[in-house]
């Protein structure tokens, strides 16, 4: 069985298609650096006085804004690199390098796409797509071949395949399929649209399109696996990327999916395109069989699976305490909005501070931190070793919060009777959240109802 | 086009219902953007009133009241009233009221070195505009701290406040072009904002321009609560202890409490309607009922009655007088607001889907 999974694997396979994805991929990676640049992105999210950590990632050194501001035009250059297929081990390590760099500078900033390129250049290290129509190959022929072995196109379907499916994962739960939140919420805020604007605040319309999206992402990969749905189902992330292109400001995840869902097509197809004949049935290559791949691919897959799946080991809602949040390819399945004002007590005077986040983070960070418990704790740290620092402590250090998710009725999302100061960040579940508001969210569902 | 043009299009697009509990019509987000440019025109044009007053006489008296009317007009920073980088915006607020941009230091350098008699409008904001007259009519003429003081104390005491008066009175003009120039810009600006949606070059979506109205009301929670009662109350930025009088806004004319009163004023009529004094008409207050969020919509007005009943409470003109006698009743408005502000900053933007002010438009997911 291992035997004919690693030879199934090492087949080799047309590179034409992997060779289509390094060239858009490359492209979409310069594009994005460029549109930070030239819509001074890089200074409203990075110009920044304090930077939120990932958890075990504190060690990240920041390179300041002109090193930040160097690390995108870096992209930009690495980018067309890549395109290109110009010193291709090198680009695309060091694109690799930039990009995560950059995403490790701060949580608040964080992305599932943001994600999903960081992966997506992480496993282009590790395959040759430069073998053909490449600077590369037309310098130094040793480079050049036909073929790629199965596993990279195997590997990049199923980490496209993974987003899809995770995304539909997170959909299914009652906010989403039964009251067709936040969609509704989104939804009616976008009624100037042109044609299709007035049906939008129609809560049907809301609970059809959540229902929409829950069975496209759940589904999609595998339509997209199968041969003969495949051209429907890519006409569908099409459109399902069209329209979520045009509803809401989600800049280059529609173009990163639609152009990583050709990995599943045919490998031969851009020789289609190019009227160029198939490669004859390439023989299987013997040297791939002893490879050490095997293993490395079943942790890295095993990996995938697991990481999005640990929320669920938290209990609760996910959506209301975040634990498992990130890294879960839970895309736009909620909305959240919440006031966090910071209680300092020095312990000594019992002189007490309300200390607003904004008087130390960007209103981008100060959105994100507003509802994530993880970002409020790192923060209260900080203020605590502020006032420390300048003298004014020691000090205790509560959050005053106030959360709605969804539409829900406003509550605490920390217990404001804990002195953070006391708390270490962790992986583990956490006491200190405050249970969420019971009852059902802001409903479409309802409101449907309410018409008949 | 054409080829829709034989379907039968929907009725005007709704807030969500289609009809209220109370058998009434929702309120579509143009609606409100209307009703909402119309109330800052019509409080813009209640200053200018007041402004031309001041100009006429700039006087103690005529100064409180541009400043009362100001104060509402404070609170509806959008359209032409707010910040040029914003859509509309004219900077107009600034060059009327510069505070807490106000330095009497400054203003002294500039009154002793006969800075007022040139083109005032050519000066730096902390030095002219509402807070800077407030700093000529409310001090002893004797008392120039900063700037040539020899030479000012060489002039006569009539002298001196002659000149003193002629500054005030150089500054309120200014005051008084801004003003018609800030109402001459609402008048067309009210179409612009009602009209948001494709085609409007300035407000490309209804959303682009209900979120900027919606900015403006957190006013309630950068300025009034935390620039104007926090930081007195000793809240926030003052080390010392608290009362920290000096952060204290209009402390030189006492007229801090009725600035608040005029904000408050302002804020709820955006809020909750604007055609009378009992707030009726059409505010954001119906665009949360049209959502189906009603006790959004009730909460939300019983914490800006909480927030008045706690405003009007105070006994004193002046903050200085009320944290020193009786702090609590301070406190008790800060707490008040914050009960506003809570609320507006988490089911008030999930309702409505709108932003905090200065979000960032970028990628998203």
């Amino acid at each position: 069985m291992t035997e004919r999974v690693r030879a199934w694997l090492s087949a080799p396979r047309d590179a034409a298609a992997l060779v289509v994805f390094r060239v858009a991929f490359g492209l979409l990676v310069s594009v994005s650096a460029t549109r930070f640049l030239v819509y001074g992105w890089v200074e409203q999210l990075f110009d920044t006085k304090f930077q939120f950590h990932y958890f075990g990632f504190g060690w990240v050194p920041h390179p300041g804004l002109e090193g930040v501001r160097l690390l995108f035009v870096a992209l930009v250059v690495l980018g067309a690199m890549v395109a290109l297929g110009a010193l291709y081990r090198f680009s695309i390590i060091a694109l690799f390098v930039a990009f995560a760099w950059l995403q490790l500078l701060d949580v608040s900033n964080y992305l599932n796409h943001y994600y999903l390129v960081t992966l997506l250049a992480l496993l282009s290290c590790f395959m040759p797509l430069h073998v053909m129509w490449s600077v590369d190959a037309w310098l130094r022929p040793s480079v050049q071949s036909q073929t790629l072995p199965m596993w990279c196109t195997a590997l990049l379907r199923f980490q496209v395949g993974v987003v899809y499916f995770f995304a539909g994962l997170a959909k299914l739960n009652g906010d989403w399929l039964v009251h067709g939140a936040p969609l509704h919420l989104w939804l009616s805020a976008r009624t100037s649209m042109p044609v299709v604007g007035p049906y939008l605040s129609m809560p049907e319309v809301a609970l059809f399109m959540s229902w929409a999206g829950f069975l496209f992402d759940s589904s999609v990969p595998f339509f997209l696996m199968w041969r003969r749905a495949r051209p429907f189902a890519f006409v569908a992330v099409i459109l399902f990327h069209t329209a979520t292109r045009a509803l809401f400001p989600i800049g280059m995840f529609p173009f990163i999916m639609t152009l990583s869902a050709l990995v599943f097509f045919d490998s031969s197809w851009p020789r289609k395109w190019l009227r160029q004949g198939a490669l004859p049935h390439p023989r299987p290559s013997p040297r791939g069989r002893g490879s050490p791949l095997l293993p490395l691919l079943a942790a890295y897959v095993a990996f995938q699976l697991v990481l999005p799946l640990r929320a669920h080991f938290y209990g609760g809602d996910v959506s209301w305490h975040e634990q498992g949040m990130r890294f879960s390819w839970r895309v736009m399945t909620r909305e959240k909005n919440g006031s966090v004002t910071y209680i300092v007590k020095n312990r000594a005077t019992g002189r007490e501070w309300h200390v607003a986040p904004s008087d130390y983070l960007t209103r981008v960070q100060e959105r994100e931190l507003a509802v994530q418990p993880d970002l409020i704790l790192q923060l209260g740290h900080h203020i605590g070793r502020d006032f420390e620092q300048r003298g004014l402590g020691p000090v205790e250090v509560r959050a005053d919060t106030l959360v709605s998710l969804n539409g829900r009725a406003a509550t605490p999302l920390v217990d404001a009777r804990v002195d953070l100061m006391t708390l270490q960040d962790s992986s583990r579940g956490s006491d200190w959240i405050a249970p969420p508001t019971e009852g059902p969210p802001l409903s479409a569902l309802r409101r449907a109802l309410a018409h008949f | 086009m054409a080829a829709f043009s034989g379907c039968p299009m929907p009725s005007k697009p709704d807030g969500g219902l289609t009809v209220l509990p109370d058998g009434g019509k929702p309120v579509q987000r143009s609606e409100f953007l209307r009703a909402a440019g119309q109330c800052a025109l019509r409080s813009s044009t209640s200053f200018q009133t007041a402004a031309h007053a001041f100009a006429a006489n700039p006087s103690k008296q005529t100064w409180a009241t541009a400043m009362t009317a100001w104060s509402r007009v404070e609170a509806m920073q959008f359209g032409p009233t707010a910040s040029s980088t914003t859509p509309g915006g004219r900077d107009s607020r600034d060059q009327i009221y510069s505070w807490p941009l106000v330095s009497r230091c400054a203003v002294e350098e500039t009154l002793t070195a006969d800075g007022y008699s040139g083109d005032v409008g050519a000066l730096l904001i902390n030095r002219r505009g509402l807070a800077a007259a407030e700093v000529l009519l409310f001090t002893n003429p004797d008392e120039v701290t900063c700037g040539n003081t020899a030479a000012w104390m060489a002039l006569t005491p009539t002298e001196r406040a002659a000149r003193k008066q002629a500054a005030a009175a150089a500054i309120a003009l200014d005051v008084q072009t801004r003003a018609d120039a800030l109402v001459a810009a609402w008048g067309p600006f009210v179409e612009t904002l009602a009209t948001a949606g494709p085609g409007n070059s300035t407000y490309p979506t209804v959303a682009g321009a209900l979120n900027r109205v919606s900015d403006s009301v957190f006013f309630l929670d950068a300025a009034m609560k935390d620039a104007k009662l926090a930081g007195p109350l000793g809240l926030k930025t003052c080390t010392a202890t608290p009362p920290c009088l000096d952060l204290l806004e209009s402390q030189y004319a006492k007229h801090n409490t009725a600035n608040l009163r005029g904000n408050l004023l302002g804020l709820r009529e955006l809020m909750e309607g604007c055609d009378d004094a009992s707030f009726n008409g059409i505010g954001f207050d119906d665009l949360i009922d049209a959502q189906g969020a009603f006790s959004v919509t009730t909460r939300l007005d019983a914490s800006l009655q909480a927030a008045q009943v706690a405003l009007d409470a105070l006994d004193e003109p002046d903050l200085s007088e009320s944290l020193v006698s009786d702090p609590a009743s301070v406190r008790a408005v800060y707490d008040a607001l914050k009960g506003v502000t809570d609320l507006m900053k988490s089911e008030f933007l999930t309702v409505l889907d709108v932003e905090l002010p200065m979000g960032l438009e970028g990628d998203n997911d």
